[in-house]
């Protein structure tokens, strides 16, 4: 579904990225784990064009979208949770979401109402705080509303980039089922992680990471038993 | 009495210092930047109505639609030519890129249209509204209407309307709003040609308010807006209404107590001491992301 190859970014001089080539197929959880540095946001955020790259090619679904809009590679159905969160934080959640459907193909509103309910069953907290204001959500209930706002959005594929990122160990777990559910409704995702195992034993296959190359790549897991995973995770050269 | 007729006077330029404040606000939540060009553009804006208007002989209605219609344009020429490419560059260079197109525009307004001070014709007449002992000019209470019916209906446009939503969006959080799919590059460019526009219409009632405009009127309606922008709170809409009629309020009832020439000097007091005292404003918003 999504080919990457050969992907470069550069900051000025430095090469975070070093021409990686990975693939993500129809309905797999993939994911790319990797230390603190290892290049990992940095990929997503090239595919998605927030940041330009310096060489390769993506292919989405047998069509080069390497150099469209980030808001054309949206509409082509990829969807983006980034690291943060990102949510709109004078918004209500509502509009949270509402934004989340911006780039929806299908723009009626008993879609948008179907859409906005499905959400609302996932993540049923969203409802009780649908008025409130983005920004007064905790750390756990704003990546639930990230992730909403992305399902808003009818992707058939979703890079979660560091969901796990800052939240206590109960909200990780929840946040995992989550991703689980999200697969089962049939997506293809794309999941960045430090908390490698955790990714791992939800993914089925796994790229590891290492200062911007991709250095071990196979089944969730065969990655989980080898040791290797180790020291690219600690980090030890 | 006089005093409440000053006081009336400083509700009416309050309500448009209003206008042109919320159109900073508008652009500085779309850009995240202070705009140095505002004034300009406003000023050039006026000059085309006023060229349509009084020389050309168009109506009144349609002089101003087509001179905010040119607005419309001037507004995107500047985005493309101060902001676009620099959208990822360091902050100084727009600021810089503002100031060099803010004295192209000056000049080139009064290359095109003259040096001198312009009369703007009186549109009604004077016609005056007598309640019990005052007299209202009826054209004041045109322009507090004026005022009222730009800023419900951008309120509308901001809370209703999908564009709206995403100017809100765009103003806190481009990268998400990049990844929900808005065309970041477009809103910008209409968030800051409306902004334009509000200013620029703003522009035209106080030309009417005065009976006169001016080709280098520019800083200082700049100046008048970016404080009350400021007193408000730069990002807050209500803010900026509310800085904008304390700012003519001040103004009028200083130049009641004292005289004429401290008219401007008031602008300043209130943005150095808003400044020293409380920078986030009058209705600043404390939570940050």
């Amino acid at each position: 579904m999504l080919q990457v190859e050969d992907l470069r970014v550069n900051y000025g001089q430095i090469n975070a990225v070093k021409g990686i080539s990975f693939e993500v197929k129809e309905k797999e959880i993939v994911t790319l784990i990797g230390s603190n540095g290892a290049g990992k946001t940095s990929t997503l955020r090239s595919i998605s064009n927030l940041i330009g790259k310096s060489g390769g090619k993506v292919v989405f679904k047998g069509e080069d979208i390497t150099r469209l809009k980030p808001s054309e590679i949206v509409k082509k159905g990829i969807c983006h949770v980034p690291e943060g969160r990102h949510i709109f934080p004078f918004l209500t959640v509502e509009e949270n979401l509402f934004m989340g459907s911006y780039a929806n193909k299908n723009p009626e509103k008993s879609n948008y109402k179907k859409n906005l309910e499905e959400v609302y069953f996932l993540f049923p907290v969203l409802k009780e705080r649908r008025k409130q204001m983005g920004g007064t959500l905790s750390g756990g209930e704003q990546q639930m509303l990230a992730i909403g706002r992305g399902l808003m959005l009818e992707p058939t594929l979703i890079f979660f980039d560091e969901p796990s990122l800052g939240l206590a160990p109960i909200l990780v777990e929840q946040i995992f089922k989550h991703i689980e559910k999200i697969r089962d409704m049939g997506k293809t995702l794309l999941l960045v992680e430090q908390n490698a195992r955790k990714a791992l034993k939800i993914a089925d296959r796994g790229y590891v990471m290492e200062t911007g190359k991709i250095v071990f790549s196979d089944t969730a897991e065969n990655i989980t038993q080898d040791p290797k995973l180790a020291k690219a995770y600690l980090g030890i050269a | 009495m006089f005093y409440i007729e000053q006081l009336f006077n400083g509700i009416t330029q309050g309500s448009i210092y209003a206008l042109m404040a919320i159109g900073y606000s508008l652009i500085f939540g779309t850009l995240g930047l202070v705009t140095f060009v505002y004034g300009e553009v406003v000023v050039f804006g006026v000059f085309v109505g006023y060229y349509l208007y009084a020389v050309m002989g168009l109506n009144f209605g349609l002089a101003l639609a087509l001179g905010l219609v040119v607005t419309w344009g001037v507004g995107i020429i500047v985005d493309k030519v101060c902001y676009e490419k620099f959208r990822n560059a360091p902050r100084l260079i727009m600021l810089i890129t503002t100031i060099g197109f803010a004295i192209f525009l000056k000049s080139s307004t009064q290359i095109v249209f003259g040096t001198q001070q312009r009369n703007m014709p009186d549109i009604l007449g004077h016609v005056f509204l007598n309640i019990g002992t005052f007299r209202i000019p009826f054209i004041q209470i045109l322009i507090i209407l004026a005022c009222i019916f730009f800023i419900v209906g951008l309120q509308l446009l901001l809370y209703r309307t999908r564009i709206g939503t995403a100017l809100r969006a765009l103003s806190m959080d481009k990268d998400a709003a990049f990844l929900v799919g808005v065309d970041v590059d477009k809103v910008i460019k209409f968030g800051h040609s409306l902004g334009c526009v509000l200013g620029v219409f703003g522009g035209v009632l106080l030309g009417v308010f005065y009976n006169a405009i001016n080709p280098i009127m520019g800083p200082n309606i700049g100046l008048k807006a970016f404080t009350a922008t400021v007193l408000g709170g730069i990002t807050s809409i209500p803010g900026a209404v509310i800085g904008g009629l304390i700012l003519g309020v001040m103004e009028n009832l200083t130049v009641a107590v004292y005289s004429a020439g401290y008219r401007d000097i008031i602008a300043f007091i209130i943005l150095i001491t808003v400044l020293v005292i409380r920078p986030s404003g009058l209705f600043g918003r404390k939570l940050e992301s």
